[in-house]
This record gives C-alpha cells, sequence and structure tokens, in this order.
C-alpha cells in the first residue's frame, strides 16, 4: 500500500458507498429525464415559450419519449433504492433529522451574511431542509408524471392533481424546481470545492481533513 | 304550356352545366368506394409527431410496405379459422 | 503452407462497405434521434454505442407494453364529462392538413374485415346505423401534450366484434384508413366498454375533419390508436404495429 493509499484509508468516511453509487446514478436519470421532458413539453407547451432544441434530448417527440419512458425506470428504480437504504441504515435518522427552526433561521442568516458553515460529512440544517425537499421534488415529479402517463387507471391521482392538463402543470413545477436546487446545489459545489471529491471517493482530501 | 316551353332551354342549359361535372367525379369502374383527396406527399407533415425530413407521402409507401410484409402469414393464419356465413 | 482466400469478392466488397455503412448509420442516427444534450452525454463514451443505445431504447420500448398491458385494468372506465366540457371547436391533427382529408363516398362504402373473423362480410353504413348505439363524453389525449373533450356516437366496438364471431381471444385488432394510415390495439383494449366504433361526432354524422365515415374512438388510448376513416378491420395474432408506432412511438399508448 502507497502512503498516500493508507492515508486515504485511514481518513473518515463522509459519504457511504450506497450514497454515492445512488446519487450519481440519479443525477445521470435527472439530467436525461430533463432534456427529454423538454423536447416532450416542445411538442405543445404550456405557456409562451419553448426550450432551444439544441438543449433537448431525443430530436423529435418520439425520440423523446422513448428516452423519458426509459429513464424514467432508472429514476424510480434507483429512487427506491436510495429510499429503502437511507430508511434502514439510518441515514436520514442519523444525517437529516431534526430540523429545527432556529437553527434554520441561524444559517439562513449566516449564509446571507456570506459565512458559509460547512463541516464535510455533518448537514447544515440549510443543507438538510434542501435535500429533504429536493427528496420530496422528486417524489411529486414522478407522481406527476405518473398522472399524465396513466390519466385513466390513475385518474384518482390525476384529479388530485387538476386532471390530465393539472397534472402537466405540476409537473412543469416541480421539473423547474429541481432544476433550480441543481442550479443552487452546483454553485455551492463551485463555492466549496472540497466537497466534491467526497461524493466520489467517499473520503475527504488532506486538507479538508486537517481542517475537520 | 307557356312555362314548360320556357323551361325546356333551360333544362338543357342545366345539362350542359351538370354532366361534365358529373362525369369528371364518377368513379372509374372496379374503382374502391374511396377517392383519394388530393394529399400533397412532397410536403413536410404538419403534425407535432413527425421527424424532421417526414413528408406526407411516406404513411403510403409505408402501408404499402406493411401490407406486402403481413399478407402471406395473416391469410395463413386465417385459412386456419373457418368462415361462418350466419344469418345477420 | 499458406490457404488461398476462399472468400468470394462479393463479401469482401461487402465487409469493405460495412464499417462506411455503419458510420453513415451512426451518423444519421446522431441526427435523427439525439439533439446536443445528448451528445454532450454521450461524449465520454464511443459514438459506436449510438446504435446500441437505440436497441435499449426500443427494448425498453417493448417493456413498456408489457408493463402497461398489465396496469390496463378492463373494468376501470375513463372519466366522462357534461355536455359544457366539450371543447369547441375540436382540434384537428394528422399527419396532411384539414383540407387533404381523405373524401370517402358514404353510399358506395363498405366496411372490410378480414382475419380471424368467422363471418368476414363487409359492412355498410346503413347496416352499422341498425346496430344498438351507444355514445360518449370523454377526453382525448393526444401524445403532443394537449387534450380536448368530445362528443362521439356509434357501435360498441365490443358488440361488433361478437356479432361478427371474431376470435376474441386473439392478441390484435388492426385498423387500415382511407388516408393509408394503420394501427393496431391490444384485444383487451379493443373489448373495454367504452371502446365504440364511431359513426357520430357531436350528435351529427362524423364529419370528414374526424374520421367520415368512421372512427375507432378509445378513451383508454392517445390519440394516434384512435384511427379515422377506417375502411378495414382485422384481427390477429400476428403483431401488426402502427405507421407512428414503426417510427418508434410506443404501441400499446394506454391511458
Amino acid at each position: 500500500m502507497s502512503p498516500s493509499a493508507s492515508r486515504l484509508a485511514r481518513a473518515p468516511l463522509v459519504h457511504p458507498l450506497a450514497v454515492r453509487v445512488t446519487h450519481w446514478i440519479n443525477a445521470l436519470a435527472v439530467l436525461v429525464m430533463v432534456l427529454s421532458g423538454w423536447r416532450i413539453y416542445n411538442a405543445s407547451p404550456i405557456f409562451a415559450f419553448k426550450f432551444p432544441a439544441a438543449l433537448t434530448l431525443g430530436g423529435w417527440l418520439g425520440g423523446a419519449l422513448q428516452w423519458h419512458f426509459a429513464a424514467m425506470w432508472l429514476l424510480v428504480g434507483n429512487g427506491i433504492v436510495y429510499l429503502l437504504y437511507g430508511v434502514f441504515s439510518g441515514h436520514y435518522r442519523d444525517d437529516f433529522l431534526p430540523v429545527r427552526l432556529a437553527a434554520l433561521r441561524r444559517e439562513l442568516g449566516n449564509a446571507l451574511h456570506g459565512r458559509l458553515s460547512h463541516r464535510l460529512g455533518v448537514y447544515n440544517p440549510v443543507q438538510r431542509l434542501a435535500y429533504l425537499g429536493v427528496i420530496a421534488l422528486i417524489a411529486l415529479v414522478v407522481l406527476s408524471g405518473l398522472a399524465i402517463w396513466k390519466p385513466v387507471q390513475f385518474q384518482a391521482l390525476a384529479a388530485l392533481m387538476g386532471g390530465f392538463a393539472g397534472a402537466r402543470v405540476v409537473h412543469f413545477a416541480a421539473m423547474a424546481a429541481l432544476v433550480l436546487f441543481v442550479v443552487g446545489h452546483v454553485a455551492m459545489v463551485l463555492l466549496v470545492p472540497s466537497t466534491f471529491l467526497p461524493m466520489l471517493t467517499g473520503r475527504a482530501g488532506k486538507a479538508e481533513r486537517e481542517e475537520v | 304550356m307557356r312555362s314548360s316551353s320556357r323551361s325546356v332551354p333551360l333544362a338543357v342549359a342545366l345539362l350542359f352545366l351538370v354532366v361534365p361535372l358529373v362525369a369528371q367525379e364518377a368513379p372509374a369502374p372496379g374503382m374502391a368506394a374511396k377517392e383519394q383527396p388530393a394529399m400533397r406527399t412532397d410536403e413536410p407533415m404538419p403534425t407535432g409527431m413527425k421527424r424532421d425530413g417526414m413528408t406526407k407521402g411516406e404513411v403510403r409507401r409505408a402501408a404499402a410496405k406493411k401490407a406486402a410484409q403481413m399478407k402471406e402469414a395473416m391469410e395463413k393464419e386465417a385459412q386456419a379459422m373457418p368462415a361462418r356465413k350466419s344469418a345477420r | 503452407m499458406k490457404r488461398l482466400p476462399t472468400v468470394p469478392p462479393w463479401r469482401t466488397l461487402a465487409a469493405d462497405a460495412a464499417p462506411e455503412l455503419r458510420q453513415l448509420q451512426r451518423r444519421l442516427f446522431l441526427k435523427g434521434s439525439l439533439g446536443l444534450g445528448a451528445l454532450s452525454l454521450l461524449s465520454g463514451c464511443s459514438v459506436t454505442d449510438a446504435a446500441s443505445v437505440q436497441k435499449v431504447l426500443s427494448g425498453m420500448s417493448r417493456w413498456n407494453d408489457r408493463v402497461q398491458a398489465l396496469l390496463f385494468d378492463p373494468a376501470r372506465l375513463a372519466p366522462t364529462y357534461p355536455e359544457s366540457a366539450v371543447t369547441r371547436p375540436f382540434p384537428f391533427n394528422a399527419f396532411y392538413g384539414e383540407d387533404e382529408a381523405p373524401e370517402v363516398d358514404g353510399a358506395n362504402y363498405r366496411l372490410e374485415l378480414a382475419g380471424l373473423i368467422a363471418d368476414r362480410r363487409p359492412w355498410t353504413l346503413a347496416r352499422l346505423n341498425e346496430l344498438p348505439q351507444a355514445s360518449q363524453i370523454t377526453r382525448h389525449v393526444c401524445v403532443e401534450g394537449w387534450s380536448a373533450i368530445g362528443k362521439w356516437g356509434g357501435v360498441p366496438f365490443r358488440a361488433f366484434l361478437e356479432r361478427i364471431g371474431a376470435d376474441l381471444s386473439a392478441r390484435y385488432v388492426g385498423f387500415k384508413c382511407a388516408d393509408d394510415y394503420y394501427t393496431s390495439i391490444d384485444m383487451a383494449s379493443a373489448l373495454h366498454p367504452q371502446t365504440l366504433l364511431t359513426l357520430r361526432f357531436a350528435d351529427a354524422i362524423l364529419p370528414r375533419s374526424y374520421g367520415f365515415p368512421m372512427k375507432l374512438r378509445l378513451p383508454t388510448k392517445l390519440g394516434f390508436k384512435n384511427p379515422k376513416h377506417i375502411m378495414a378491420i382485422y384481427v390477429t395474432n400476428l403483431y401488426p404495429g402502427g405507421y407512428w408506432e414503426d417510427q418508434g412511438y410506443n404501441w400499446f399508448s394506454g391511458l
């Protein structure tokens, strides 16, 4: 074992393997779903704009639908694995809960004043809320997608979202919120680059460990 | 009889007007009941379902190809089922 | 001792041409099926994967056919609406313009029957109108994403299939249309109580734009599975596909 490898092995585990694998599969699935979804949206826009065709996936409506209805299995299957892991490993209990209002307010205030507290492996209150929120968003995007795909078989679900046309709006809104999250998420990684490596290797680099 | 004498030339004039029209529209003997509209087959499809470059005439070609592909197997399949001539 | 090559010249010619052909196919595929988004996505992989990507996507679509057949509840009815909810004017959508819709001569019209059907004698419009009729106000959902509510009337398809002695255990019912369009549906959806062989739209004879003389209406399937201007119906166990389906749209396309 090389000295660097042994140091790496001794470094504390920030993200367990299951979280890292499901995170990156989810990132790929969301990317495919969003880009193909934009192409599908363009065939019959709800609002007065279309997405630039060059940014979309699938080339035409039929192709985009093929991507969308293939990647949905990746998104949902991976999501189920992640949720089961989170519940049974104690990941949610230990790392996400509780989200306390006072702590959240303090953290938001800090963030607004440019003081980002970040300790690798520990989620601050804003992160907890954001990550729980994005899990809920993906659940909403999947449920509204089901209502659009099967408005007759799942008509109770569709009715809950205002019918077929309403479910399209919900699906769009959930997508938009999800994209906003991704923009913020990536921006935070750029601001605190030391968070990136642990999402790949699971462990912090040397410099970060000394900080910790 | 004055009225009928007036209507004879009128009827003849009408006949000259109508006969060519009817003759043009009458289907050729042996043709199917359907009439093909003048579809501009080289134009791109107007539907949002199309892929770039699809033309209206492609559907006819695809239908002919599909019919040819399925013909033999479908006839064989149908022969296995005896025809019933029930009273309707 | 060296063996002389025994490959015939046409074989080597084909082998020489094969990589170029494959490259052409790849380029066509990339042009046809992928946008820039996909290109950036695939930039890490070899471009040779493009054809296999298409294979995977088609395979997933067949898998989705099976899942949808399982999800389909033959007894679950699509929501119905009051007359006031009907969309006016009802949108026209086809692979041609509204002025190009086929003109079918109703007086000489004969509905042709073929395949696994005991009584394959053709039907006139008059005889079809004599059969017991039903009507429905349901939502038509287009694969493009828009939807519209319409009122259709006609012969319940199940009753018609029973009447002509169709093999109800067969897998598919196929349709050939006056505009050359063709499609097919699964037997379970054909037998659904809301599946109608429609002769009327908004209480009037089905207009040319909406499929005169006859349109199959299934509120349990996307619009392109609702063929207009039907000239022939056949029952078969051989997968018949359809025009849009063969282009890559999902075959089952149930709602």
